[in-house]
């Protein structure tokens, strides 16, 4: 939708002369209902049927008649067994968050900076740091199930030298999730990494080298020239962090080998557990999920409106 | 050449003919490592051999997967004919809300004379029928009799649940693992939980906890299951790392001789074979059963027993034909061969006498000796209230939960049901 709506004003002024308003019109009535159909039927219609699911005991047979009102709302916060999955829940969902915005990213940033002149060193490096993001995320689960395994793992010898013994981190209640934003950062930097690395090979060598002449060291260019030429870039990986982060699934799958223990639980997979898997409390796995979009939302639409601002970032993609 | 030619395309419009003729039974079943799937295949194949009218098709889903997927698959038009069940409140749930054919009058009286009474039971809702029972099935101890001998423990004499921690004491201090155990699955855990509130609540007290009363499933007789539950977990009977093997990973450890004890469904006679590092697994002469000791000042019987009656459940849109077929398979003759092959206990009338298998013989005895067969609480109590009790049994054997509060639990989400 709003990329629809935020590119329109912007094609007349790129492309002057081309189109006349009338075309555009046209080109407004040709192409959109398309679009506006698929996005009414397969997100729109959901969203509204969750929404109105969720207002009523379901476990998956015959039609909604159960009405609770609010309840599975109220419930996820004041009952016992729902709470000991949902609390966990919204913990990992906001550790996930942080650990997206605060040691991904910047990690992304540290490599982009190191790597992003072409030089065959720098291109082999992009690849490695690249490759886990082709990966699936269930591949990416599972590799790191090989990785951290406590008997036969390749971490193994290590948990032998200091640990003294097998050591199993998926099955340890404290830091089991650990594994899950590890592997999150693991997966994903590369991404981030490359999108930082093509912002940085646009800013203009004449400034980094007069930057070079007052005698700014590497840091001070990096800092005060680099990374405030690149900040939309930067803005926009945000933008992609946070909403990736709200979504993990098929990794916390992979990681845990079933659906995860309570301690292991986010947003997205309390919706799985208590909808679509084994406990077919339809109700409450739909009050979660209009949390887990209110969430979506708001973050999303209040970061465009704060950070990007008029640079929105579906025309900044294209420029 | 070219009559050959001919001839095939004469013959394939001829068998197409045929085909259109037929009317397709679409039977879901589940998967399983047991005998029990080549048994429904072939006696699929018997029953398409011996009409032409009615065409079976057999397809099955793993265990989760059957689970998640069947809700869904309910309300589409391509809905199963037949779909297997554990009988219970899911069952109840999904005859309520019309996910299931009422089949009662395609039944008469013959037929229903051959079929156990506890059977036809389990598939029926408000006095209608919309299932029919293939098998029973009772959870009990396994033990390696090895083992055991090594320990000097006497099975025989174990009858409260205060001999049985004293012999798994025994065993454990004569350097063996005294239980095997699928931690990860959770409702292998369940069982112990499920038969210590059957023997200290008895057939009326889960009722009453059914029924609202009193304190429901928070009363005192369920706090003290979980009490003598985490009496078993203080003796750490469990292999090393239970909480990360699955049913099938402990019923092998078992088959490998690596503990004395295995509290499991009678299925698990083949499943640790299968399991079992060498395949071969316990032989018949290597292992023995007994049924769950009784709790001192409990009030259930010792005779009740705890298990499945599991079946087939004909389907919303399934047409008449799928009646047909289930008849077929649930009659007297097909049990009766069910019986002689081990392939479970069958449930119809006079079918358990052939049961061949001295376990299986047991067991059919013991059932047939038992005045209440309480269903698997985690079907029984349908889903979501099933699934918490796996999971507070699954966290007091890692002590992450007193009793007092698991049984809140339970009741809070019967509450909510």
């Amino acid at each position: 939708m709003s990329t629809a709506s935020t590119n329109q004003p912007n094609r007349p002024v790129r492309r002057p002369g081309r189109a006349p308003r009338q075309g555009r019109w046209t080109a407004v009535l040709i192409l959109l209902p398309p679009a506006l159909l698929i996005f009414t039927v397969f997100v729109v219609l959901p969203i509204l049927g969750a929404g109105y699911m969720s207002l009523y005991t379901y476990k998956g047979y015959g039609p909604l008649v159960d009405w609770q009102g609010i309840d599975n709302y109220v419930w996820l916060f004041t009952k016992r067994t729902l709470n000991s999955f949902f609390e966990p829940a919204i913990r990992n969902t906001v550790l996930l968050l942080a650990t997206s915005l605060f040691v991904q990213l910047p990690l992304a940033l540290l490599c982009a900076l190191l790597i992003y002149e072409n030089t065959p060193v720098n291109n082999f490096f992009r690849l490695i740091f690249f490759l886990p993001f082709v990966l699936s995320e269930i591949a990416t689960g599972l590799i790191w199930v090989f990785m951290l395994d406590g008997r036969n793992g390749i971490l193994a010898p290590l948990y032998e030298r200091f640990l003294g013994g097998p050591y199993f981190l998926m099955e340890d209640k404290t830091w089991s999730f650990g594994a899950v934003l590890l592997a999150l950062v693991w997966k994903y930097f590369g991404y981030h990494m490359i999108i930082y690395i093509a912002g940085l090979q646009g800013v203009p060598q004449e400034l980094i080298e007069s930057a070079q002449i007052d005698g700014a060291s590497y840091w001070q260019t990096a800092l005060h020239v680099k990374i405030p030429l690149i900040s939309y870039a930067i803005k926009l990986s945000v933008f992609f962090a946070i909403l990736g982060s709200l979504q993990v699934f098929d990794l916390i799958i992979g990681l845990y080998g079933r659906a995860p223990p309570e301690e292991g639980q986010t947003l997205a997979t309390f919706i799985y557990e208590w909808g679509l898997s084994r406990r077919q409390r339809y109700g409450i796995a739909s009050s979660a999920s209009i949390i887990l979009f209110t969430i979506s939302i708001v973050v999303g639409f209040t970061y465009q409106y704060l950070v990007m601002g008029e640079q929105s970032m579906f025309r900044r993609k294209k420029a | 050449m070219r009559y050959a030619i001919k001839r095939l395309i004469v013959a394939s419009f001829l068998l197409l003919a045929a085909a259109q003729a037929q009317v397709e039974v679409n039977w879901l079943s589940l998967e399983s490592e047991d005998l029990r799937k080549p048994f429904e295949i072939a006696m699929g194949e018997r029953f398409n051999g011996q009409q032409s009218d009615i065409l079976v098709i057999r397809e099955e889903l793993e265990n989760e997967n059957f689970k998640a997927k069947l809700p869904t698959l309910l309300q589409t038009n391509d809905a199963p004919h037949l779909y297997y069940s554990w009988g219970g409140g899911l069952f109840h749930e999904q005859a309520s809300a019309g996910a299931a054919r009422d089949i009662t009058d395609l039944l008469d009286a013959d037929f229903l004379a051959t079929q156990s009474a506890a059977g036809v039971n389990a598939f029926t809702h408000e006095g209608r029928i919309y299932g029919l029972a293939t098998n029973v099935s009772q959870v009990v101890f396994f033990y390696n009799r090895t083992l055991v001998d090594q320990a000097g423990v006497d099975v025989g004499a174990i009858e409260t649940w205060d001999d049985f921690l004293a012999a798994v004491q025994q065993v454990k201090d004569a350097g063996i693992t005294p239980i095997a155990a699928g931690g990860v699955d959770l409702w292998p855990l369940h069982f112990y939980w499920s038969y210590l509130a059957m023997r200290i609540a008895g057939e009326e007290g889960i009722a009453a906890a059914k029924a609202g009363e009193g304190d429901g499933f928070a009363a005192e007789a369920f706090v003290r299951a979980g009490e003598e539950f985490v009496r078993l977990i203080e003796l750490e009977p469990f292999q090393e790392g239970f909480m990360t093997m699955k049913y099938q990973d402990a019923s092998g450890f078992f088959g490998d001789g690596g503990a004395a004890f295995h509290l499991m469904g009678n299925w698990d006679l083949d499943t640790q074979r299968g399991n079992s590092a060498d395949g071969e697994g316990l032989s018949n002469d290597e292992l023995g059963i007994f049924s769950f000791p009784t709790v001192e000042e409990g009030v259930g019987r010792p005779t009740d027993t705890l298990g499945g009656i599991n079946g087939f459940v004909v389907g919303p849109n399934a047409p008449d034909e799928t009646v047909e077929f289930l008849k077929f398979f649930v009659s007297p003759e097909v049990q009766l061969e069910a019986g002689e092959g081990s392939v479970y206990i069958p449930q119809a009338v006079g079918a358990a006498n052939g049961v061949s298998n001295p376990f299986l013989a047991q067991i059919s005895s013991n059932l047939a000796a038992s005045q209440w067969h309480q269903v698997f609480l985690d079907q029984d109590l349908g889903a979501d209230v099933g699934g918490v009790v796996n999971d507070i049994s699954g966290k007091l054997a890692t002590g992450d939960i007193d009793p007092q509060t698991a049984a809140e639990l339970i009741q809070e989400s019967w509450e909510l049901r």
